[in-house]
């Protein structure tokens, strides 16, 4: 914190009017603190407290905390079913993603047609729409039943309400969505020098020892930063769950993010839900420290490795 | 050099500001138009839309000027409500018509039933809520309850609500802890739908006021049996108005009074013939004469519903759906009460008031808004465009006007008929639900979806039912 003001100091005393820069954030400035920075503070004070919205907010402890963990069903379903669409919907997006990005990392007229084109879901997938689009292709009489009967499969489930099917409907739809993480390995890839798959060929190298020895070891680093990403978003997964299936059937689909949303606004228990927030928070740190603490094993960069030259050639001259 | 250099500086700054005020313009015309086009949009389009749409009704540079007097007459009140876009637009008809005679000024806010209650909480914290509101029966005790929402008595009292031609008892529905917390918009009451033309199809007569639970069962199983038409499960979406049914028939309340407790739970006998009945149902769609539940679950418009589609030969409902089945459909269907149980001693009918109209605390004139309620429950104008979407008239004159009326259709004879009938077997009406109740409805509805996917047994479901009240009500 020291550090920070003295930078500060320093810098306004070289300029004299660093206040030019305060303007330029200040649209920005004014949004993080009224809709991210104030929440955030207020909504730890408030899962203390039991708070209806309609009364001032009453402080009670840790009492959300512990009914929480000792006094609510629901809680460890949403859970549940949180973590089954955070570990199967994630690999499934990212592989795709870098399927897709694969496909499109060479030099055609038509790749950024392309490009366009598989970036859309991403764009759509977000909306309201795409999700009552998906209600009414995967219900009974829907197109998915009607294609599949004209490939010849009989098929006449409803699949958003078949309590083993409705949570892999709002998977798909997640998986659907893998342009923005394609994009960032379609740039990824265009990194990788093509010298090194040169080489590699001439060593002999087929495509698949290629992928696994040059293409996915240079690309860890963004892996990596694209698991960290989606897993991030994969947990707060909220909209597809409220609008395709509402949590049912069953409670098959209550994704956590639902849960705390039906706690707060629906059953006016808005201390609650902030106290599952604070949790949610807690699980995505954690995993996300998880993924950080492991990169040291499975991420490479490459200036680790002219690193490493760079003290093997100083070890020499020693 | 100095000095040049800082007028420079000068210049470019006020440039600057220049742009960034142009900027500001700019967004602010941008804005503009957008609400003009969001306006056009609400307007024109018949879909609902999801977002809060807000529009403003100037009536006139004339109307605008008196506002500046608090009298009655010029007020400038701002009223929400959920619903459908027929709602919206005939209930905007309604009003304009009262701002234009009386030269208020409306603000309207309203929106669809999933975020309505979000908005109105998020408002609540800001000090902003609107001057009337629209509540609904499981959500009016928490405004209330917490000071949000005044006690319209003394204006019944001092006449600007007119209450001449409503019965005393109706009106208990919108009571919370001794006071009138929302005057009721109509009455509601639950009902079976069935299709005539299937019943003549296959033989069957159609079904008497006073029927049982078995004799439902065994009717679809005819009529399926006969046409292979299936009828659909009951209330499988609100699995409350069954039971609740199921209940009252035994001779209880399905909360009781204070509204910590089902008063039921304790008889082993209700609890147990519940059950059974549920369990009964269950069985029917194992025979495959009651909708498949994996296909009932996923119904959200009205023309997703089979008995809509004339592929159902009945649906238990709330019988403000009844005039939107029937036009969907094209044609006139019957209307039974919803049955008793086997073991039961009376009729499981009940009056429910449909939604009510409330005031806000922070309501800078409440007199005026009270004259608007006035308007929307007794005005024979307003009751013509409205119709009974918001529950049937409490008003006996408008419900007398309504069914003598030439200009009303016939599904809305048919159900005003049908309330009359219930009326006249059931002595009051049922009061607002206890606090946390939304929560606890929404265990039994899930409990009860998992007994007909064959999940859960009825026993269970009972069971867990009670077992949850006693830890979520308070």
């Amino acid at each position: 914190m020291e550090k920070v003001s003295s930078l500060r100091t320093k810098r306004r005393r070289r300029s004299g009017s660093s206040w030019i820069g305060y303007l330029f954030i200040g649209p920005w400035l004014i949004c993080f603190l009224a809709f991210t920075a104030i929440p955030f503070v207020a909504s730890f004070f408030l899962s203390f407290t039991e708070y209806n919205m309609l009364s001032a907010p009453k402080f009670i402890g840790l009492d959300n905390y512990i009914e929480m963990f000792t006094n609510d069903n629901l809680f460890s379903t949403s859970m549940g079913v949180t973590f089954q669409f955070v570990f199967v919907s994630i690999p499934l997006r990212l592989i795709f993603a870098l399927l897709v990005a694969m496909i499109l990392n060479r030099k055609s007229k038509a790749v950024p047609f392309y490009r366009v084109v598989y970036y859309l879901p991403s764009i759509l997938g977000g909306s309201v729409a795409v999700s009552v689009m998906w209600k009414y292709c995967f219900s009974k009489t829907g197109v998915v039943n009607t294609f599949l009967n004209a490939l010849g499969i009989p098929s006449d489930i409803s699949w958003i309400s078949n309590k083993d099917t409705a949570l892999w409907c709002i998977i798909l739809l997640f998986i659907w969505q893998f342009g923005s993480p394609m994009l960032i390995f379609l740039s990824g890839l265009k990194q990788i020098p093509q010298s090194y798959y040169e080489a590699a060929v001439v060593d002999g190298a087929g495509p698949v020892k290629k992928f696994f020895k040059i293409t996915l070891p240079l690309l860890s680093p963004i892996i990596f930063f694209n698991l960290v990403m989606q897993m991030i978003g994969g947990f707060m997964v909220f909209s597809q769950a409220m609008i395709i299936t509402d949590g049912g059937p069953m409670n098959r689909t209550l994704v956590y993010a639902l849960y705390l949303y039906r706690q707060s606004f629906k059953y006016y228990k808005m201390g609650y839900g902030c106290a599952m927030a604070w949790i949610l928070l807690v699980i995505i740190g954690f995993f996300t420290a998880l993924v950080f603490k492991s990169s040291s094993a499975w991420v490479f960069y490459e200036n680790e490795l002219f690193e490493g030259k760079k003290k093997k050639k100083r070890r020499k001259e020693k | 050099m100095k000095k040049r250099l800082k007028s420079s500086k000068a210049k470019k700054l006020t440039a600057l500001l220049l742009a960034a005020g142009m900027c500001v313009s700019l967004a602010a015309c941008g804005s503009g138009t957008d609400e003009q086009s969001t306006q056009e949009n609400a307007q024109t389009s018949a879909a609902s839309t999801e977002a809060a749409q807000t529009q403003t009704e100037s009536q006139g540079t004339e109307a605008a000027q008196s506002t500046d007097a608090a009298s009655d007459q010029g007020a400038s009140l701002r009223i929400a409500w959920w619903g459908s876009q027929e709602r919206h637009n005939d209930t905007i008809e309604a009003l304009d018509l009262y701002a234009e005679e009386t030269g208020s000024e409306f603000t309207y806010e309203y929106t669809s039933w999933t975020s309505y209650f979000e908005n109105l909480a998020t408002q609540t914290v800001g000090g902003n809520l609107p001057d009337i509101i629209q509540m609904s029966t499981t959500d009016i005790i928490n405004y209330s309850q917490n000071g949000q929402i005044i006690d319209l008595q003394p204006y019944v009292d001092d006449g600007t609500i007119d209450v001449t031609n409503i019965d005393e008892s109706s009106l208990s529905g919108g009571m919370v802890n001794g006071q009138l917390a929302g005057f009721t918009t109509g009455s509601n009451t639950i009902a079976v739908f069935y299709n005539t033309e299937i019943f003549d199809q296959a033989g069957v007569a159609y079904p008497s006021d006073d029927w049982t639970w078995s004799e439902f069962l065994s009717t679809a199983k005819e009529i399926y049996d006969a046409t292979g038409i299936q009828t659909e499960i009951p209330f499988l979406s609100e699995a409350r108005w069954a039971v609740e049914a199921m209940v009252r028939s035994m001779g209880y309340d399905f909360f009781s009074e204070d509204g910590t407790s089902l008063p039921w739970a304790e008889d082993e006998a209700v609890v147990t013939a519940v059950a059974n009945t549920i369990q009964s149902i269950y069985e029917g769609v194992q025979e495959g004469y009651l909708v498949d539940p994996e296909v009932q679950v996923a119904w959200s418009a009205t023309e997703d519903y089979y008995i809509s589609q004339g592929n159902a030969a009945m649906s238990l409902n709330l019988s403000n759906y009844y005039t939107v089945y029937s036009q969907a459909l094209g044609q006139e269907l019957g209307l039974a009460m919803v049955p008793q149980m086997d073991e039961g001693t009376q009729t499981g009918m009940y009056l429910n008031p449909n939604m009510y109209w409330s005031i806000s605390a922070n309501c800078e004139n409440p007199q005026a808004a009270a004259a608007v309620i006035n308007y929307l429950i007794n005005d024979e104008t307003a009751a013509k465009l409205i119709g009974t979407d918001r529950g049937i008239s409490l008003s006996s004159a408008i419900r007398d006007m309504m069914a003598t009326d030439a200009e009303t259709d016939v599904y809305t004879k048919n159900s005003l008929e049908y309330v009359n009938r219930v009326s006249a077997v059931v002595s009051s009406t049922n009061p607002a639900d206890p606090v946390n109740s939304a929560e606890l409805i929404s265990v039994l509805k899930n409990d009860y979806v998992a007994v007909m996917y064959g999940e859960m047994t009825a026993q269970d479901c009972v069971a867990d039912f009670i077992a949850q009240a006693a830890s979520i009500l308070p």
